[in-house]
């Protein structure tokens, strides 16, 4: 039951207190993965591997860092009873912390995967590995957004530790699982980058996912009169 | 304007080890009203309904003339509200927190806060990890109080502090609640922080309020009898006796409805009545506890 309309004045004005508490991390992660791009770039099969892990990880440990100090540290640490007194109710914290998440991570995400694009169409890096670099980058930012979800509804940090994990190990399933599709693997080494029904479907499906995970968890949590 | 800032009636919830029982609270506009009970009474579980934090499971709960929980978002634009358990963003200064708290609160009175920050002797510019506890609990005050709330309640706000900060809140709390009409309601353990303060008394204690007063009237009502008794045979309670505390020839026995027959009434038992003294409202909150276990067993 939606008690009350949604406060969107009051949802900014939260999504812009966390802008302020953690825009420098995020400007922080911005810089590593620039230069994480920058390594993949230098001669080397070596500097090309350490750059897509140091890229991979950073991309994670943004994500992480959004979740645990946004959502998990905000609860341990009591500062949402101070939020608690506001004048908000349940879903516009949701909303908040959800869609605020997002647009932070994103802060940190969009400027990396530009940048990496870049540097790869100014490269000799294959161009055909493109879609796959759009692709893995999309995968992590749906892997942010159903933790943000599944921090925000459970509001444990225990299942959040657990659904962390597991979406990291998926994600090296991902990894395989796309090499693996015929339409990606052929054009991989390619010169210029290949959009094809099989690449374009899976970004639909990431986008899907994404906008699923926002929907859900809004209603879920609109369902909460209460915080406690 | 409301007759009343708080309404509870017959509120109730369930836990699986503590219940909250039939809770029946009226704090009418313009008192403060100390909420008192030892710890895990249900002081925080009854503020957590009032502020609409939490959902009872029976009873009705009106705050500013509106119901809670359905319209805490609108109730919250009018209610100050500050908990021992509550923190401030430890990596930013108390400037940040008072223009995030001013962005939301068109009410925010910068002349009120800047008196406050004076007042509490507070550093805008330093981090809240920077500050001791006592300043901590100043800055929460501060910004609850500098939005000009219509109702301030405040859970226990001075727990944990050590006494010489205790103190300082308390003074300052004090003055400031005395400088306008305000509706407060104060939760603690702690009755000497309540009886400073307050002009309206609520005990609760195992899930239960058990008496509601104006402070006065608790501090008339209570009285402790000092006897010398002809000898030392038990001496048996009387009409509002609540507790004797025999040694001897001399008793000491407390009334919560002290009048004059009492004294009246043992002299003509050739009992000399000694003193008849005042209690505090600790001692006041202690008999009534006892008495109110007694009851139960």
């Amino acid at each position: 039951m939606l008690t009350s309309k949604i406060n969107t004045p009051m949802i900014v004005k939260l999504i812009a207190k966390d802008w302020h508490l953690y825009k420098k991390f995020m400007l922080g992660y911005c810089a590593l993965g620039v230069i994480a791009a920058g390594i993949m770039t230098l001669p080397t099969d070596f500097s090309f591997h350490l750059g897509v892990v140091v890229l991979i990880t950073v991309l994670i440990g943004a994500s992480a860092h959004v979740l645990f100090a946004s959502i998990v540290i905000e609860k341990k640490e009591s500062q949402l009873s101070f939020i608690m007194g506001l004048p908000i109710n349940v879903t516009d914290y949701a909303l908040s912390k959800l869609l605020g998440g997002i647009a932070i991570y994103l802060t940190c995400w969009l400027p990396i995967v530009l940048v990496t694009l870049l540097i790869f169409t100014f490269s000799p890096i294959p161009n055909g590995l493109i879609p796959m670099l759009i692709l893995c980058a999309l995968e992590i930012l749906v892997g942010t957004v159903l933790l943000l979800s599944v921090g925000i509804t459970s509001g444990s940090e225990a299942v959040t530790i657990v659904t962390m994990v597991i979406i990291n190990l998926l994600f090296n399933v991902f990894l395989f699982a796309v090499v693996r599709l015929e339409g990606i693997h052929l054009h991989m080494a390619a010169e210029t980058a290949v959009f094809n029904q099989t690449v374009m479907s899976l970004i639909g499906a990431g986008v899907l996912i994404i906008l699923l995970i926002i929907a859900v968890t809004t209603y879920i949590k609109s369902r909460k009169v209460c915080f406690l | 304007m409301n007759e009343f800032a708080i309404q509870l009636h017959n509120v109730s919830k369930h836990f699986n080890y503590f219940d909250l029982k039939n809770i029946d609270l009226a704090l009418p506009t313009g008192q403060i009203m100390g909420f008192v009970g030892a710890n895990g009474a249900g002081k925080s579980t009854t503020i957590r309904i009032i502020m609409g934090l939490m959902q009872a499971d029976s009873g009705d709960v009106t705050v500013l003339g509106q119901s809670q929980p359905q319209m805490q978002t609108q109730i919250k634009h009018n209610v100050g509200f500050s908990s021992e358990e509550m923190r401030l963003y430890g990596a930013k200064n108390l400037g940040w927190h008072m223009q995030f708290i001013k962005s939301i609160y068109p009410g925010w009175d910068d002349a009120y806060a800047k008196e406050l920050l004076q007042r509490f002797d507070l550093n805008l510019e330093q981090n809240i990890k920077q500050f001791s506890k006592g300043q901590h609990i100043k800055a929460q005050l501060l910004l609850v109080l500098a939005r000009k709330p219509r109702l301030l309640v405040l859970d226990e706000p001075t727990t944990g502090l050590d006494p010489v900060a205790r103190q300082e809140v308390n003074n300052e709390l004090a003055l400031i609640l005395k400088d306008e009409e305000r509706t407060v309601l104060f939760s603690s353990h702690n009755t000497a922080d309540v009886e400073k303060i307050s002009d309206q008394i609520t005990f609760i204690d195992r899930g239960s309020i058990f008496d509601s007063n104006d402070k006065e009237t608790f501090l008339e009502n209570w009285r402790r009898l000092q006897l010398e008794l002809p000898s030392d045979q038990p001496l048996l309670p009387i009409g509002n006796i609540v507790q004797v505390e025999q040694q001897g020839r001399l008793a000491a026995v407390i009334t919560n409805k002290f009048t004059a027959d009492i004294v009246q009434a043992y002299q003509a038992q050739n009992i000399k009545v000694l003193a008849v003294e005042s209690l505090s409202l600790e001692e006041i909150f202690l008999a009534n506890v006892n008495l109110r276990r007694q009851g139960e067993r």
